[in-house]
């Protein structure tokens, strides 16, 4: 190592030592980090259902995942739906497509109400994208019937003609498998950080609720529940 | 309110840090801008340049297009 | 003398990490120019799982970032702590193991991502397994790059190691934090995080992957390789020292500006913007120092075709710089957000700054490592300008595209209605979707004239030192 009598600003002691160069340099690029990533796990206002507890669904006793309606607040994804997001992830929706409506008149218009941080609480990663080369689909849920949504997925261009979207017919070919539906809905409901709560009742479910499901009907269900979790009150402000 | 007014009895203890931090933060930017470039430190700091050019002036006329001797 | 210096250092696996850099230059661009005319002409995705561009994306960023970009960075960052610390690099044994390492993660993307097997979060597709794979491979080339530092013969460290210091240091963090999930079975796993606290550590991650790793990495490429290859010392050391510090302290600030507007709350998204406008000045400050170790050297710029690449790709480097932060502003992110500006704005640095200048160091490196002339000057030339017309044409593409879209998006006509539909906006877009698949495709072809002149130049310079050695043996 190089002699330590080296006079000179204080960058000689960095530029001449290894070690403080590498602790200096940790320590600085772990402040921007900290400072803008902690503070979304503990202030309340991050997610809006701390101040608007309607937001959340408040399921109760021996209620089922399919007794909720639409409106009924932000709830765990059923089996079938757990698994047409597995779809939606698996063919990279999420690089043409976000789910995230902006507070903005447009967007109101074009696509529905803002989108809340608490209506993606349980999506483990978050799908808001980064790109509309597709429109956003944050609140897709119920403007199309099943049939159109199959007729699109198929094969785009025989619905929307100036579609540049890929047709997917192997979705309806590949059925849906419980058991694998099981292990995908163990891991949410173990998660560490805003766990899927799911019910025991829930997990006996997943072989009904997938019997006989193509991937095609998973990833149907999946777009037709976007954004149709949370009932707004136009007088209120969200965020 | 005046925009330019500050209601300091409402500041709170994160309002403080976040204020002293980046007060602190602009000083320390301003003392290293002045240490780098007080001209005390010139011809230390400067000196540091030419460190690639030290150790292999062997290599420098052998291979490279750029034809000219080194500098 | 350069028999010498082949003991001295390790150029031999320096040797392989450049041809790497240069093969995955071509293959990752040909994967962009393909899902870049799938969005053209959507026929070309062939009703095949494999190809079709949500599994090729993520196949195409994974490619240019991580294979070109990391093969580059670790070819150019071995060779300069190596001639700057007049030292061998630490360990050969562990200098392969990340060469040999770093290519069998690129072969496992290369396998998974087109299967479709993705951890969904873009740009960190990667599933667990090569997660895993990628932080050993990380940190057994970092250790090799700090202790080759700490076994150094020259007192000063010098400035283009801090840089690929700081991008070690940070893409360790980045990658171990943004990592975090829960496997289900061998290919699928869910992240940790959910909703906007995923949203903050994905942009966090994804932004400081552009700032330490396309940025930081690249700029100790161009502290080393611009001096050089100019044969001028840095214009102000000085202002390295300064524009250092402010770049690695700064940088990480800015992830939020990815989420403007969004659910994220307000103020992570002010501070974002505020030290993205801030970070012009550190990032200038490197582009301006790396022109001016021009001044006095300007007329090379006739005749060094390989300068020709550097200097310009400190050019994309200050313009896109300056690009980012305009757009990381509120008001101006309410319109390129989600558009194809952004693209746009991505690949005037992916492919102004950050390809350009590791061409340049490229050619530089494969005249020094083998000792010998580029087989052509001409299609170094020939690859500069379809390199810079490439670049040119791709960002006007996007730039057109990317307005458009947003101020289709938000047009109110005379009733108060919406003026366009969505559909209306993907058909504006078609011809501009052609005319960036032929930026790209200029782009690319540049790309296989360097290819093919680095292997000329490579079996020139082998021939040529068997004829000469065996001149010697028989002498």
């Amino acid at each position: 190592m190089s002699d330590k009598n080296q006079t000179g600003p204080i960058q000689y002691k960095f530029e001449t030592n290894v070690v403080a160069m590498f602790l200096i340099t940790l320590g600085l690029v772990s402040v921007g980090g900290i400072v803008e990533i902690v503070p979304l796990f503990y202030l309340d206002e991050t997610m809006e259902h701390n101040q608007h507890k309607e937001i959340l669904w408040d399921r109760q006793e021996g209620q089922t995942l399919n007794d909720w309606q639409a409106g009924d607040g932000v709830r765990p994804y059923t089996p079938l739906e757990l698994m047409g997001r597995k779809v939606y992830l698996r063919e990279g929706c999420y690089l043409c497509h976000s789910q995230m409506i902006r507070p903005f008149r447009d967007e109101k218009e074009r696509y529905g109400h803002y989108s809340l941080a608490s209506e993606s609480i349980y999506d483990h990663p978050f799908q808001w994208g980064s790109k509309r080369t597709g429109p956003d689909l944050a609140r897709v849920g119920g403007k199309y019937s099943d049939d159109w949504h199959r007729l699109h997925l198929e094969a785009p261009r025989s619905v929307v003609p100036e579609s540049v979207m890929p047709n997917y017919p192997w979705l309806a070919k590949a059925p849906v498998d419980a058991e694998n539906t099981m292990k995908h809905m163990e891991v949410m409901r173990n998660m560490a950080i805003n766990p899927a709560p799911y019910t025991d009742a829930d997990m006996a479910s997943v072989a009904a609720e997938v019997e006989g499901k193509t991937e095609l009907d998973a990833l149907v269900d999946y777009l037709q529940v976007l954004g149709t979790m949370v009932k707004f009150d136009e007088s209120k402000d969200y965020r | 309110m005046d925009i330019l007014q500050t209601d300091w009895a409402a500041m709170t203890l994160n309002d403080w840090a976040g204020l002293i931090i980046t007060v602190g933060v602009f000083f320390l930017m301003i003392w290293a801008y002045v240490t780098t470039f007080h001209p005390k430190n010139k011809e230390k700091l400067e000196s540091r340049s030419t460190i690639i050019f030290d150790e292999d002036n062997d290599m420098d006329d052998l291979s490279s297009n750029k034809g000219d001797s080194k500098k | 003398m350069q028999a010498s210096l082949d003991q001295k250092y390790n150029f031999e696996i320096i040797k392989w990490f450049t041809v790497s850099a240069v093969i995955y230059l071509v293959v990752g661009t040909a994967v962009g120019v393909l899902i870049a005319s799938q969005l053209a002409w959507p026929v070309l995705n062939f009703d095949i799982a494999e190809l079709t561009f949500g599994r090729l994306r993520p196949l195409h960023t994974n490619a240019v970032i991580f294979a070109f970009g990391g093969m580059s960075l670790m070819a150019t960052s071995y060779y300069s702590v190596q001639r700057t610390c007049g030292v061998r690099i630490w360990s050969d044994k562990l200098a392969w193991f990340v060469f040999w390492g770093w290519t069998a993660i690129i072969v496992s993307a290369v396998i998974t991502l087109p299967l479709g097997i993705t951890q969904s979060k873009e740009y960190a597709e990667l599933e667990w397994p090569i997660d895993i794979a990628i932080a050993v491979v990380w940190v057994a080339y970092t250790l090799n790059f700090v202790m080759t530092l700490a076994t150094r013969k020259t007192k000063h460290i010098y400035v283009s190691n801090w840089f690929f210091l700081s991008m070690m240091v940070m893409i360790t963090l980045l990658h171990v934090v943004n990592s975090l999930a829960v496997p289900v079975d061998m290919f699928n796993s869910y992240s940790v995080f959910s909703g906007v606290q995923d949203a903050m550590i994905q942009w966090w991650w994804g932004h400081n992957a552009v700032g330490f790793y396309l940025t930081a990495g690249f700029l100790g490429i161009m502290y080393y390789f611009v001096p050089k290859q100019a044969g001028r010392p840095v214009f102000s050391y000085r202002l390295s020292v300064i524009h250092f510090w402010a770049l690695t302290f700064g940088y990480v600030w800015l992830g939020a500006h990815h989420l403007q507007y969004t659910a994220l709350p307000d103020w992570t998204g002010s501070v974002g913007a505020a030290i993205s406008l801030a970070m012009i000045i550190p990032s200038w400050g490197g582009a301006i120092n790396g022109m001016m170790t021009l001044s006095g050297a300007w007329d090379k710029l006739r005749t060094d075709y390989v300068l020709r690449f550097l200097i310009v790709s400190l050019a994309f480097y200050a313009m896109s710089t300056f690009e980012g932060p305009v757009m990381s502003a509120k008001t101006v992110n309410a319109l390129s957000h989600y558009t194809d500006w952004t693209i746009g704005h991505v690949h005037s640095g992916a492919l102004g700054w950050v390809a350009m200048v590791a061409a340049g160091a490229i050619y530089h490196l494969v005249m020094k490592l083998w000792n010998t002339k580029m087989y052509s000057e001409s299609l170094i030339n020939a690859h500069f300008w379809l390199a810079t017309i490439g670049t040119v044409v791709y960002i006007i593409a996007m730039w057109v595209s990317g307005i458009m879209q947003g101020l289709m998006w938000r047009d109110y006509d005379q009733f108060g209605t919406l003026t366009y539909t969505f559909a209306e906006s993907v058909a504006a877009m078609h011809p501009y979707y052609a005319m960036r698949a032929v930026g790209g495709l200029i782009y690319w072809t540049g790309g296989v004239l360097m290819l093919y002149n680095v292997i000329m130049t490579i079996r020139m310079a082998t021939s040529e030192k068997s004829v000469s050695s065996a001149a010697t043996a028989t002498a």
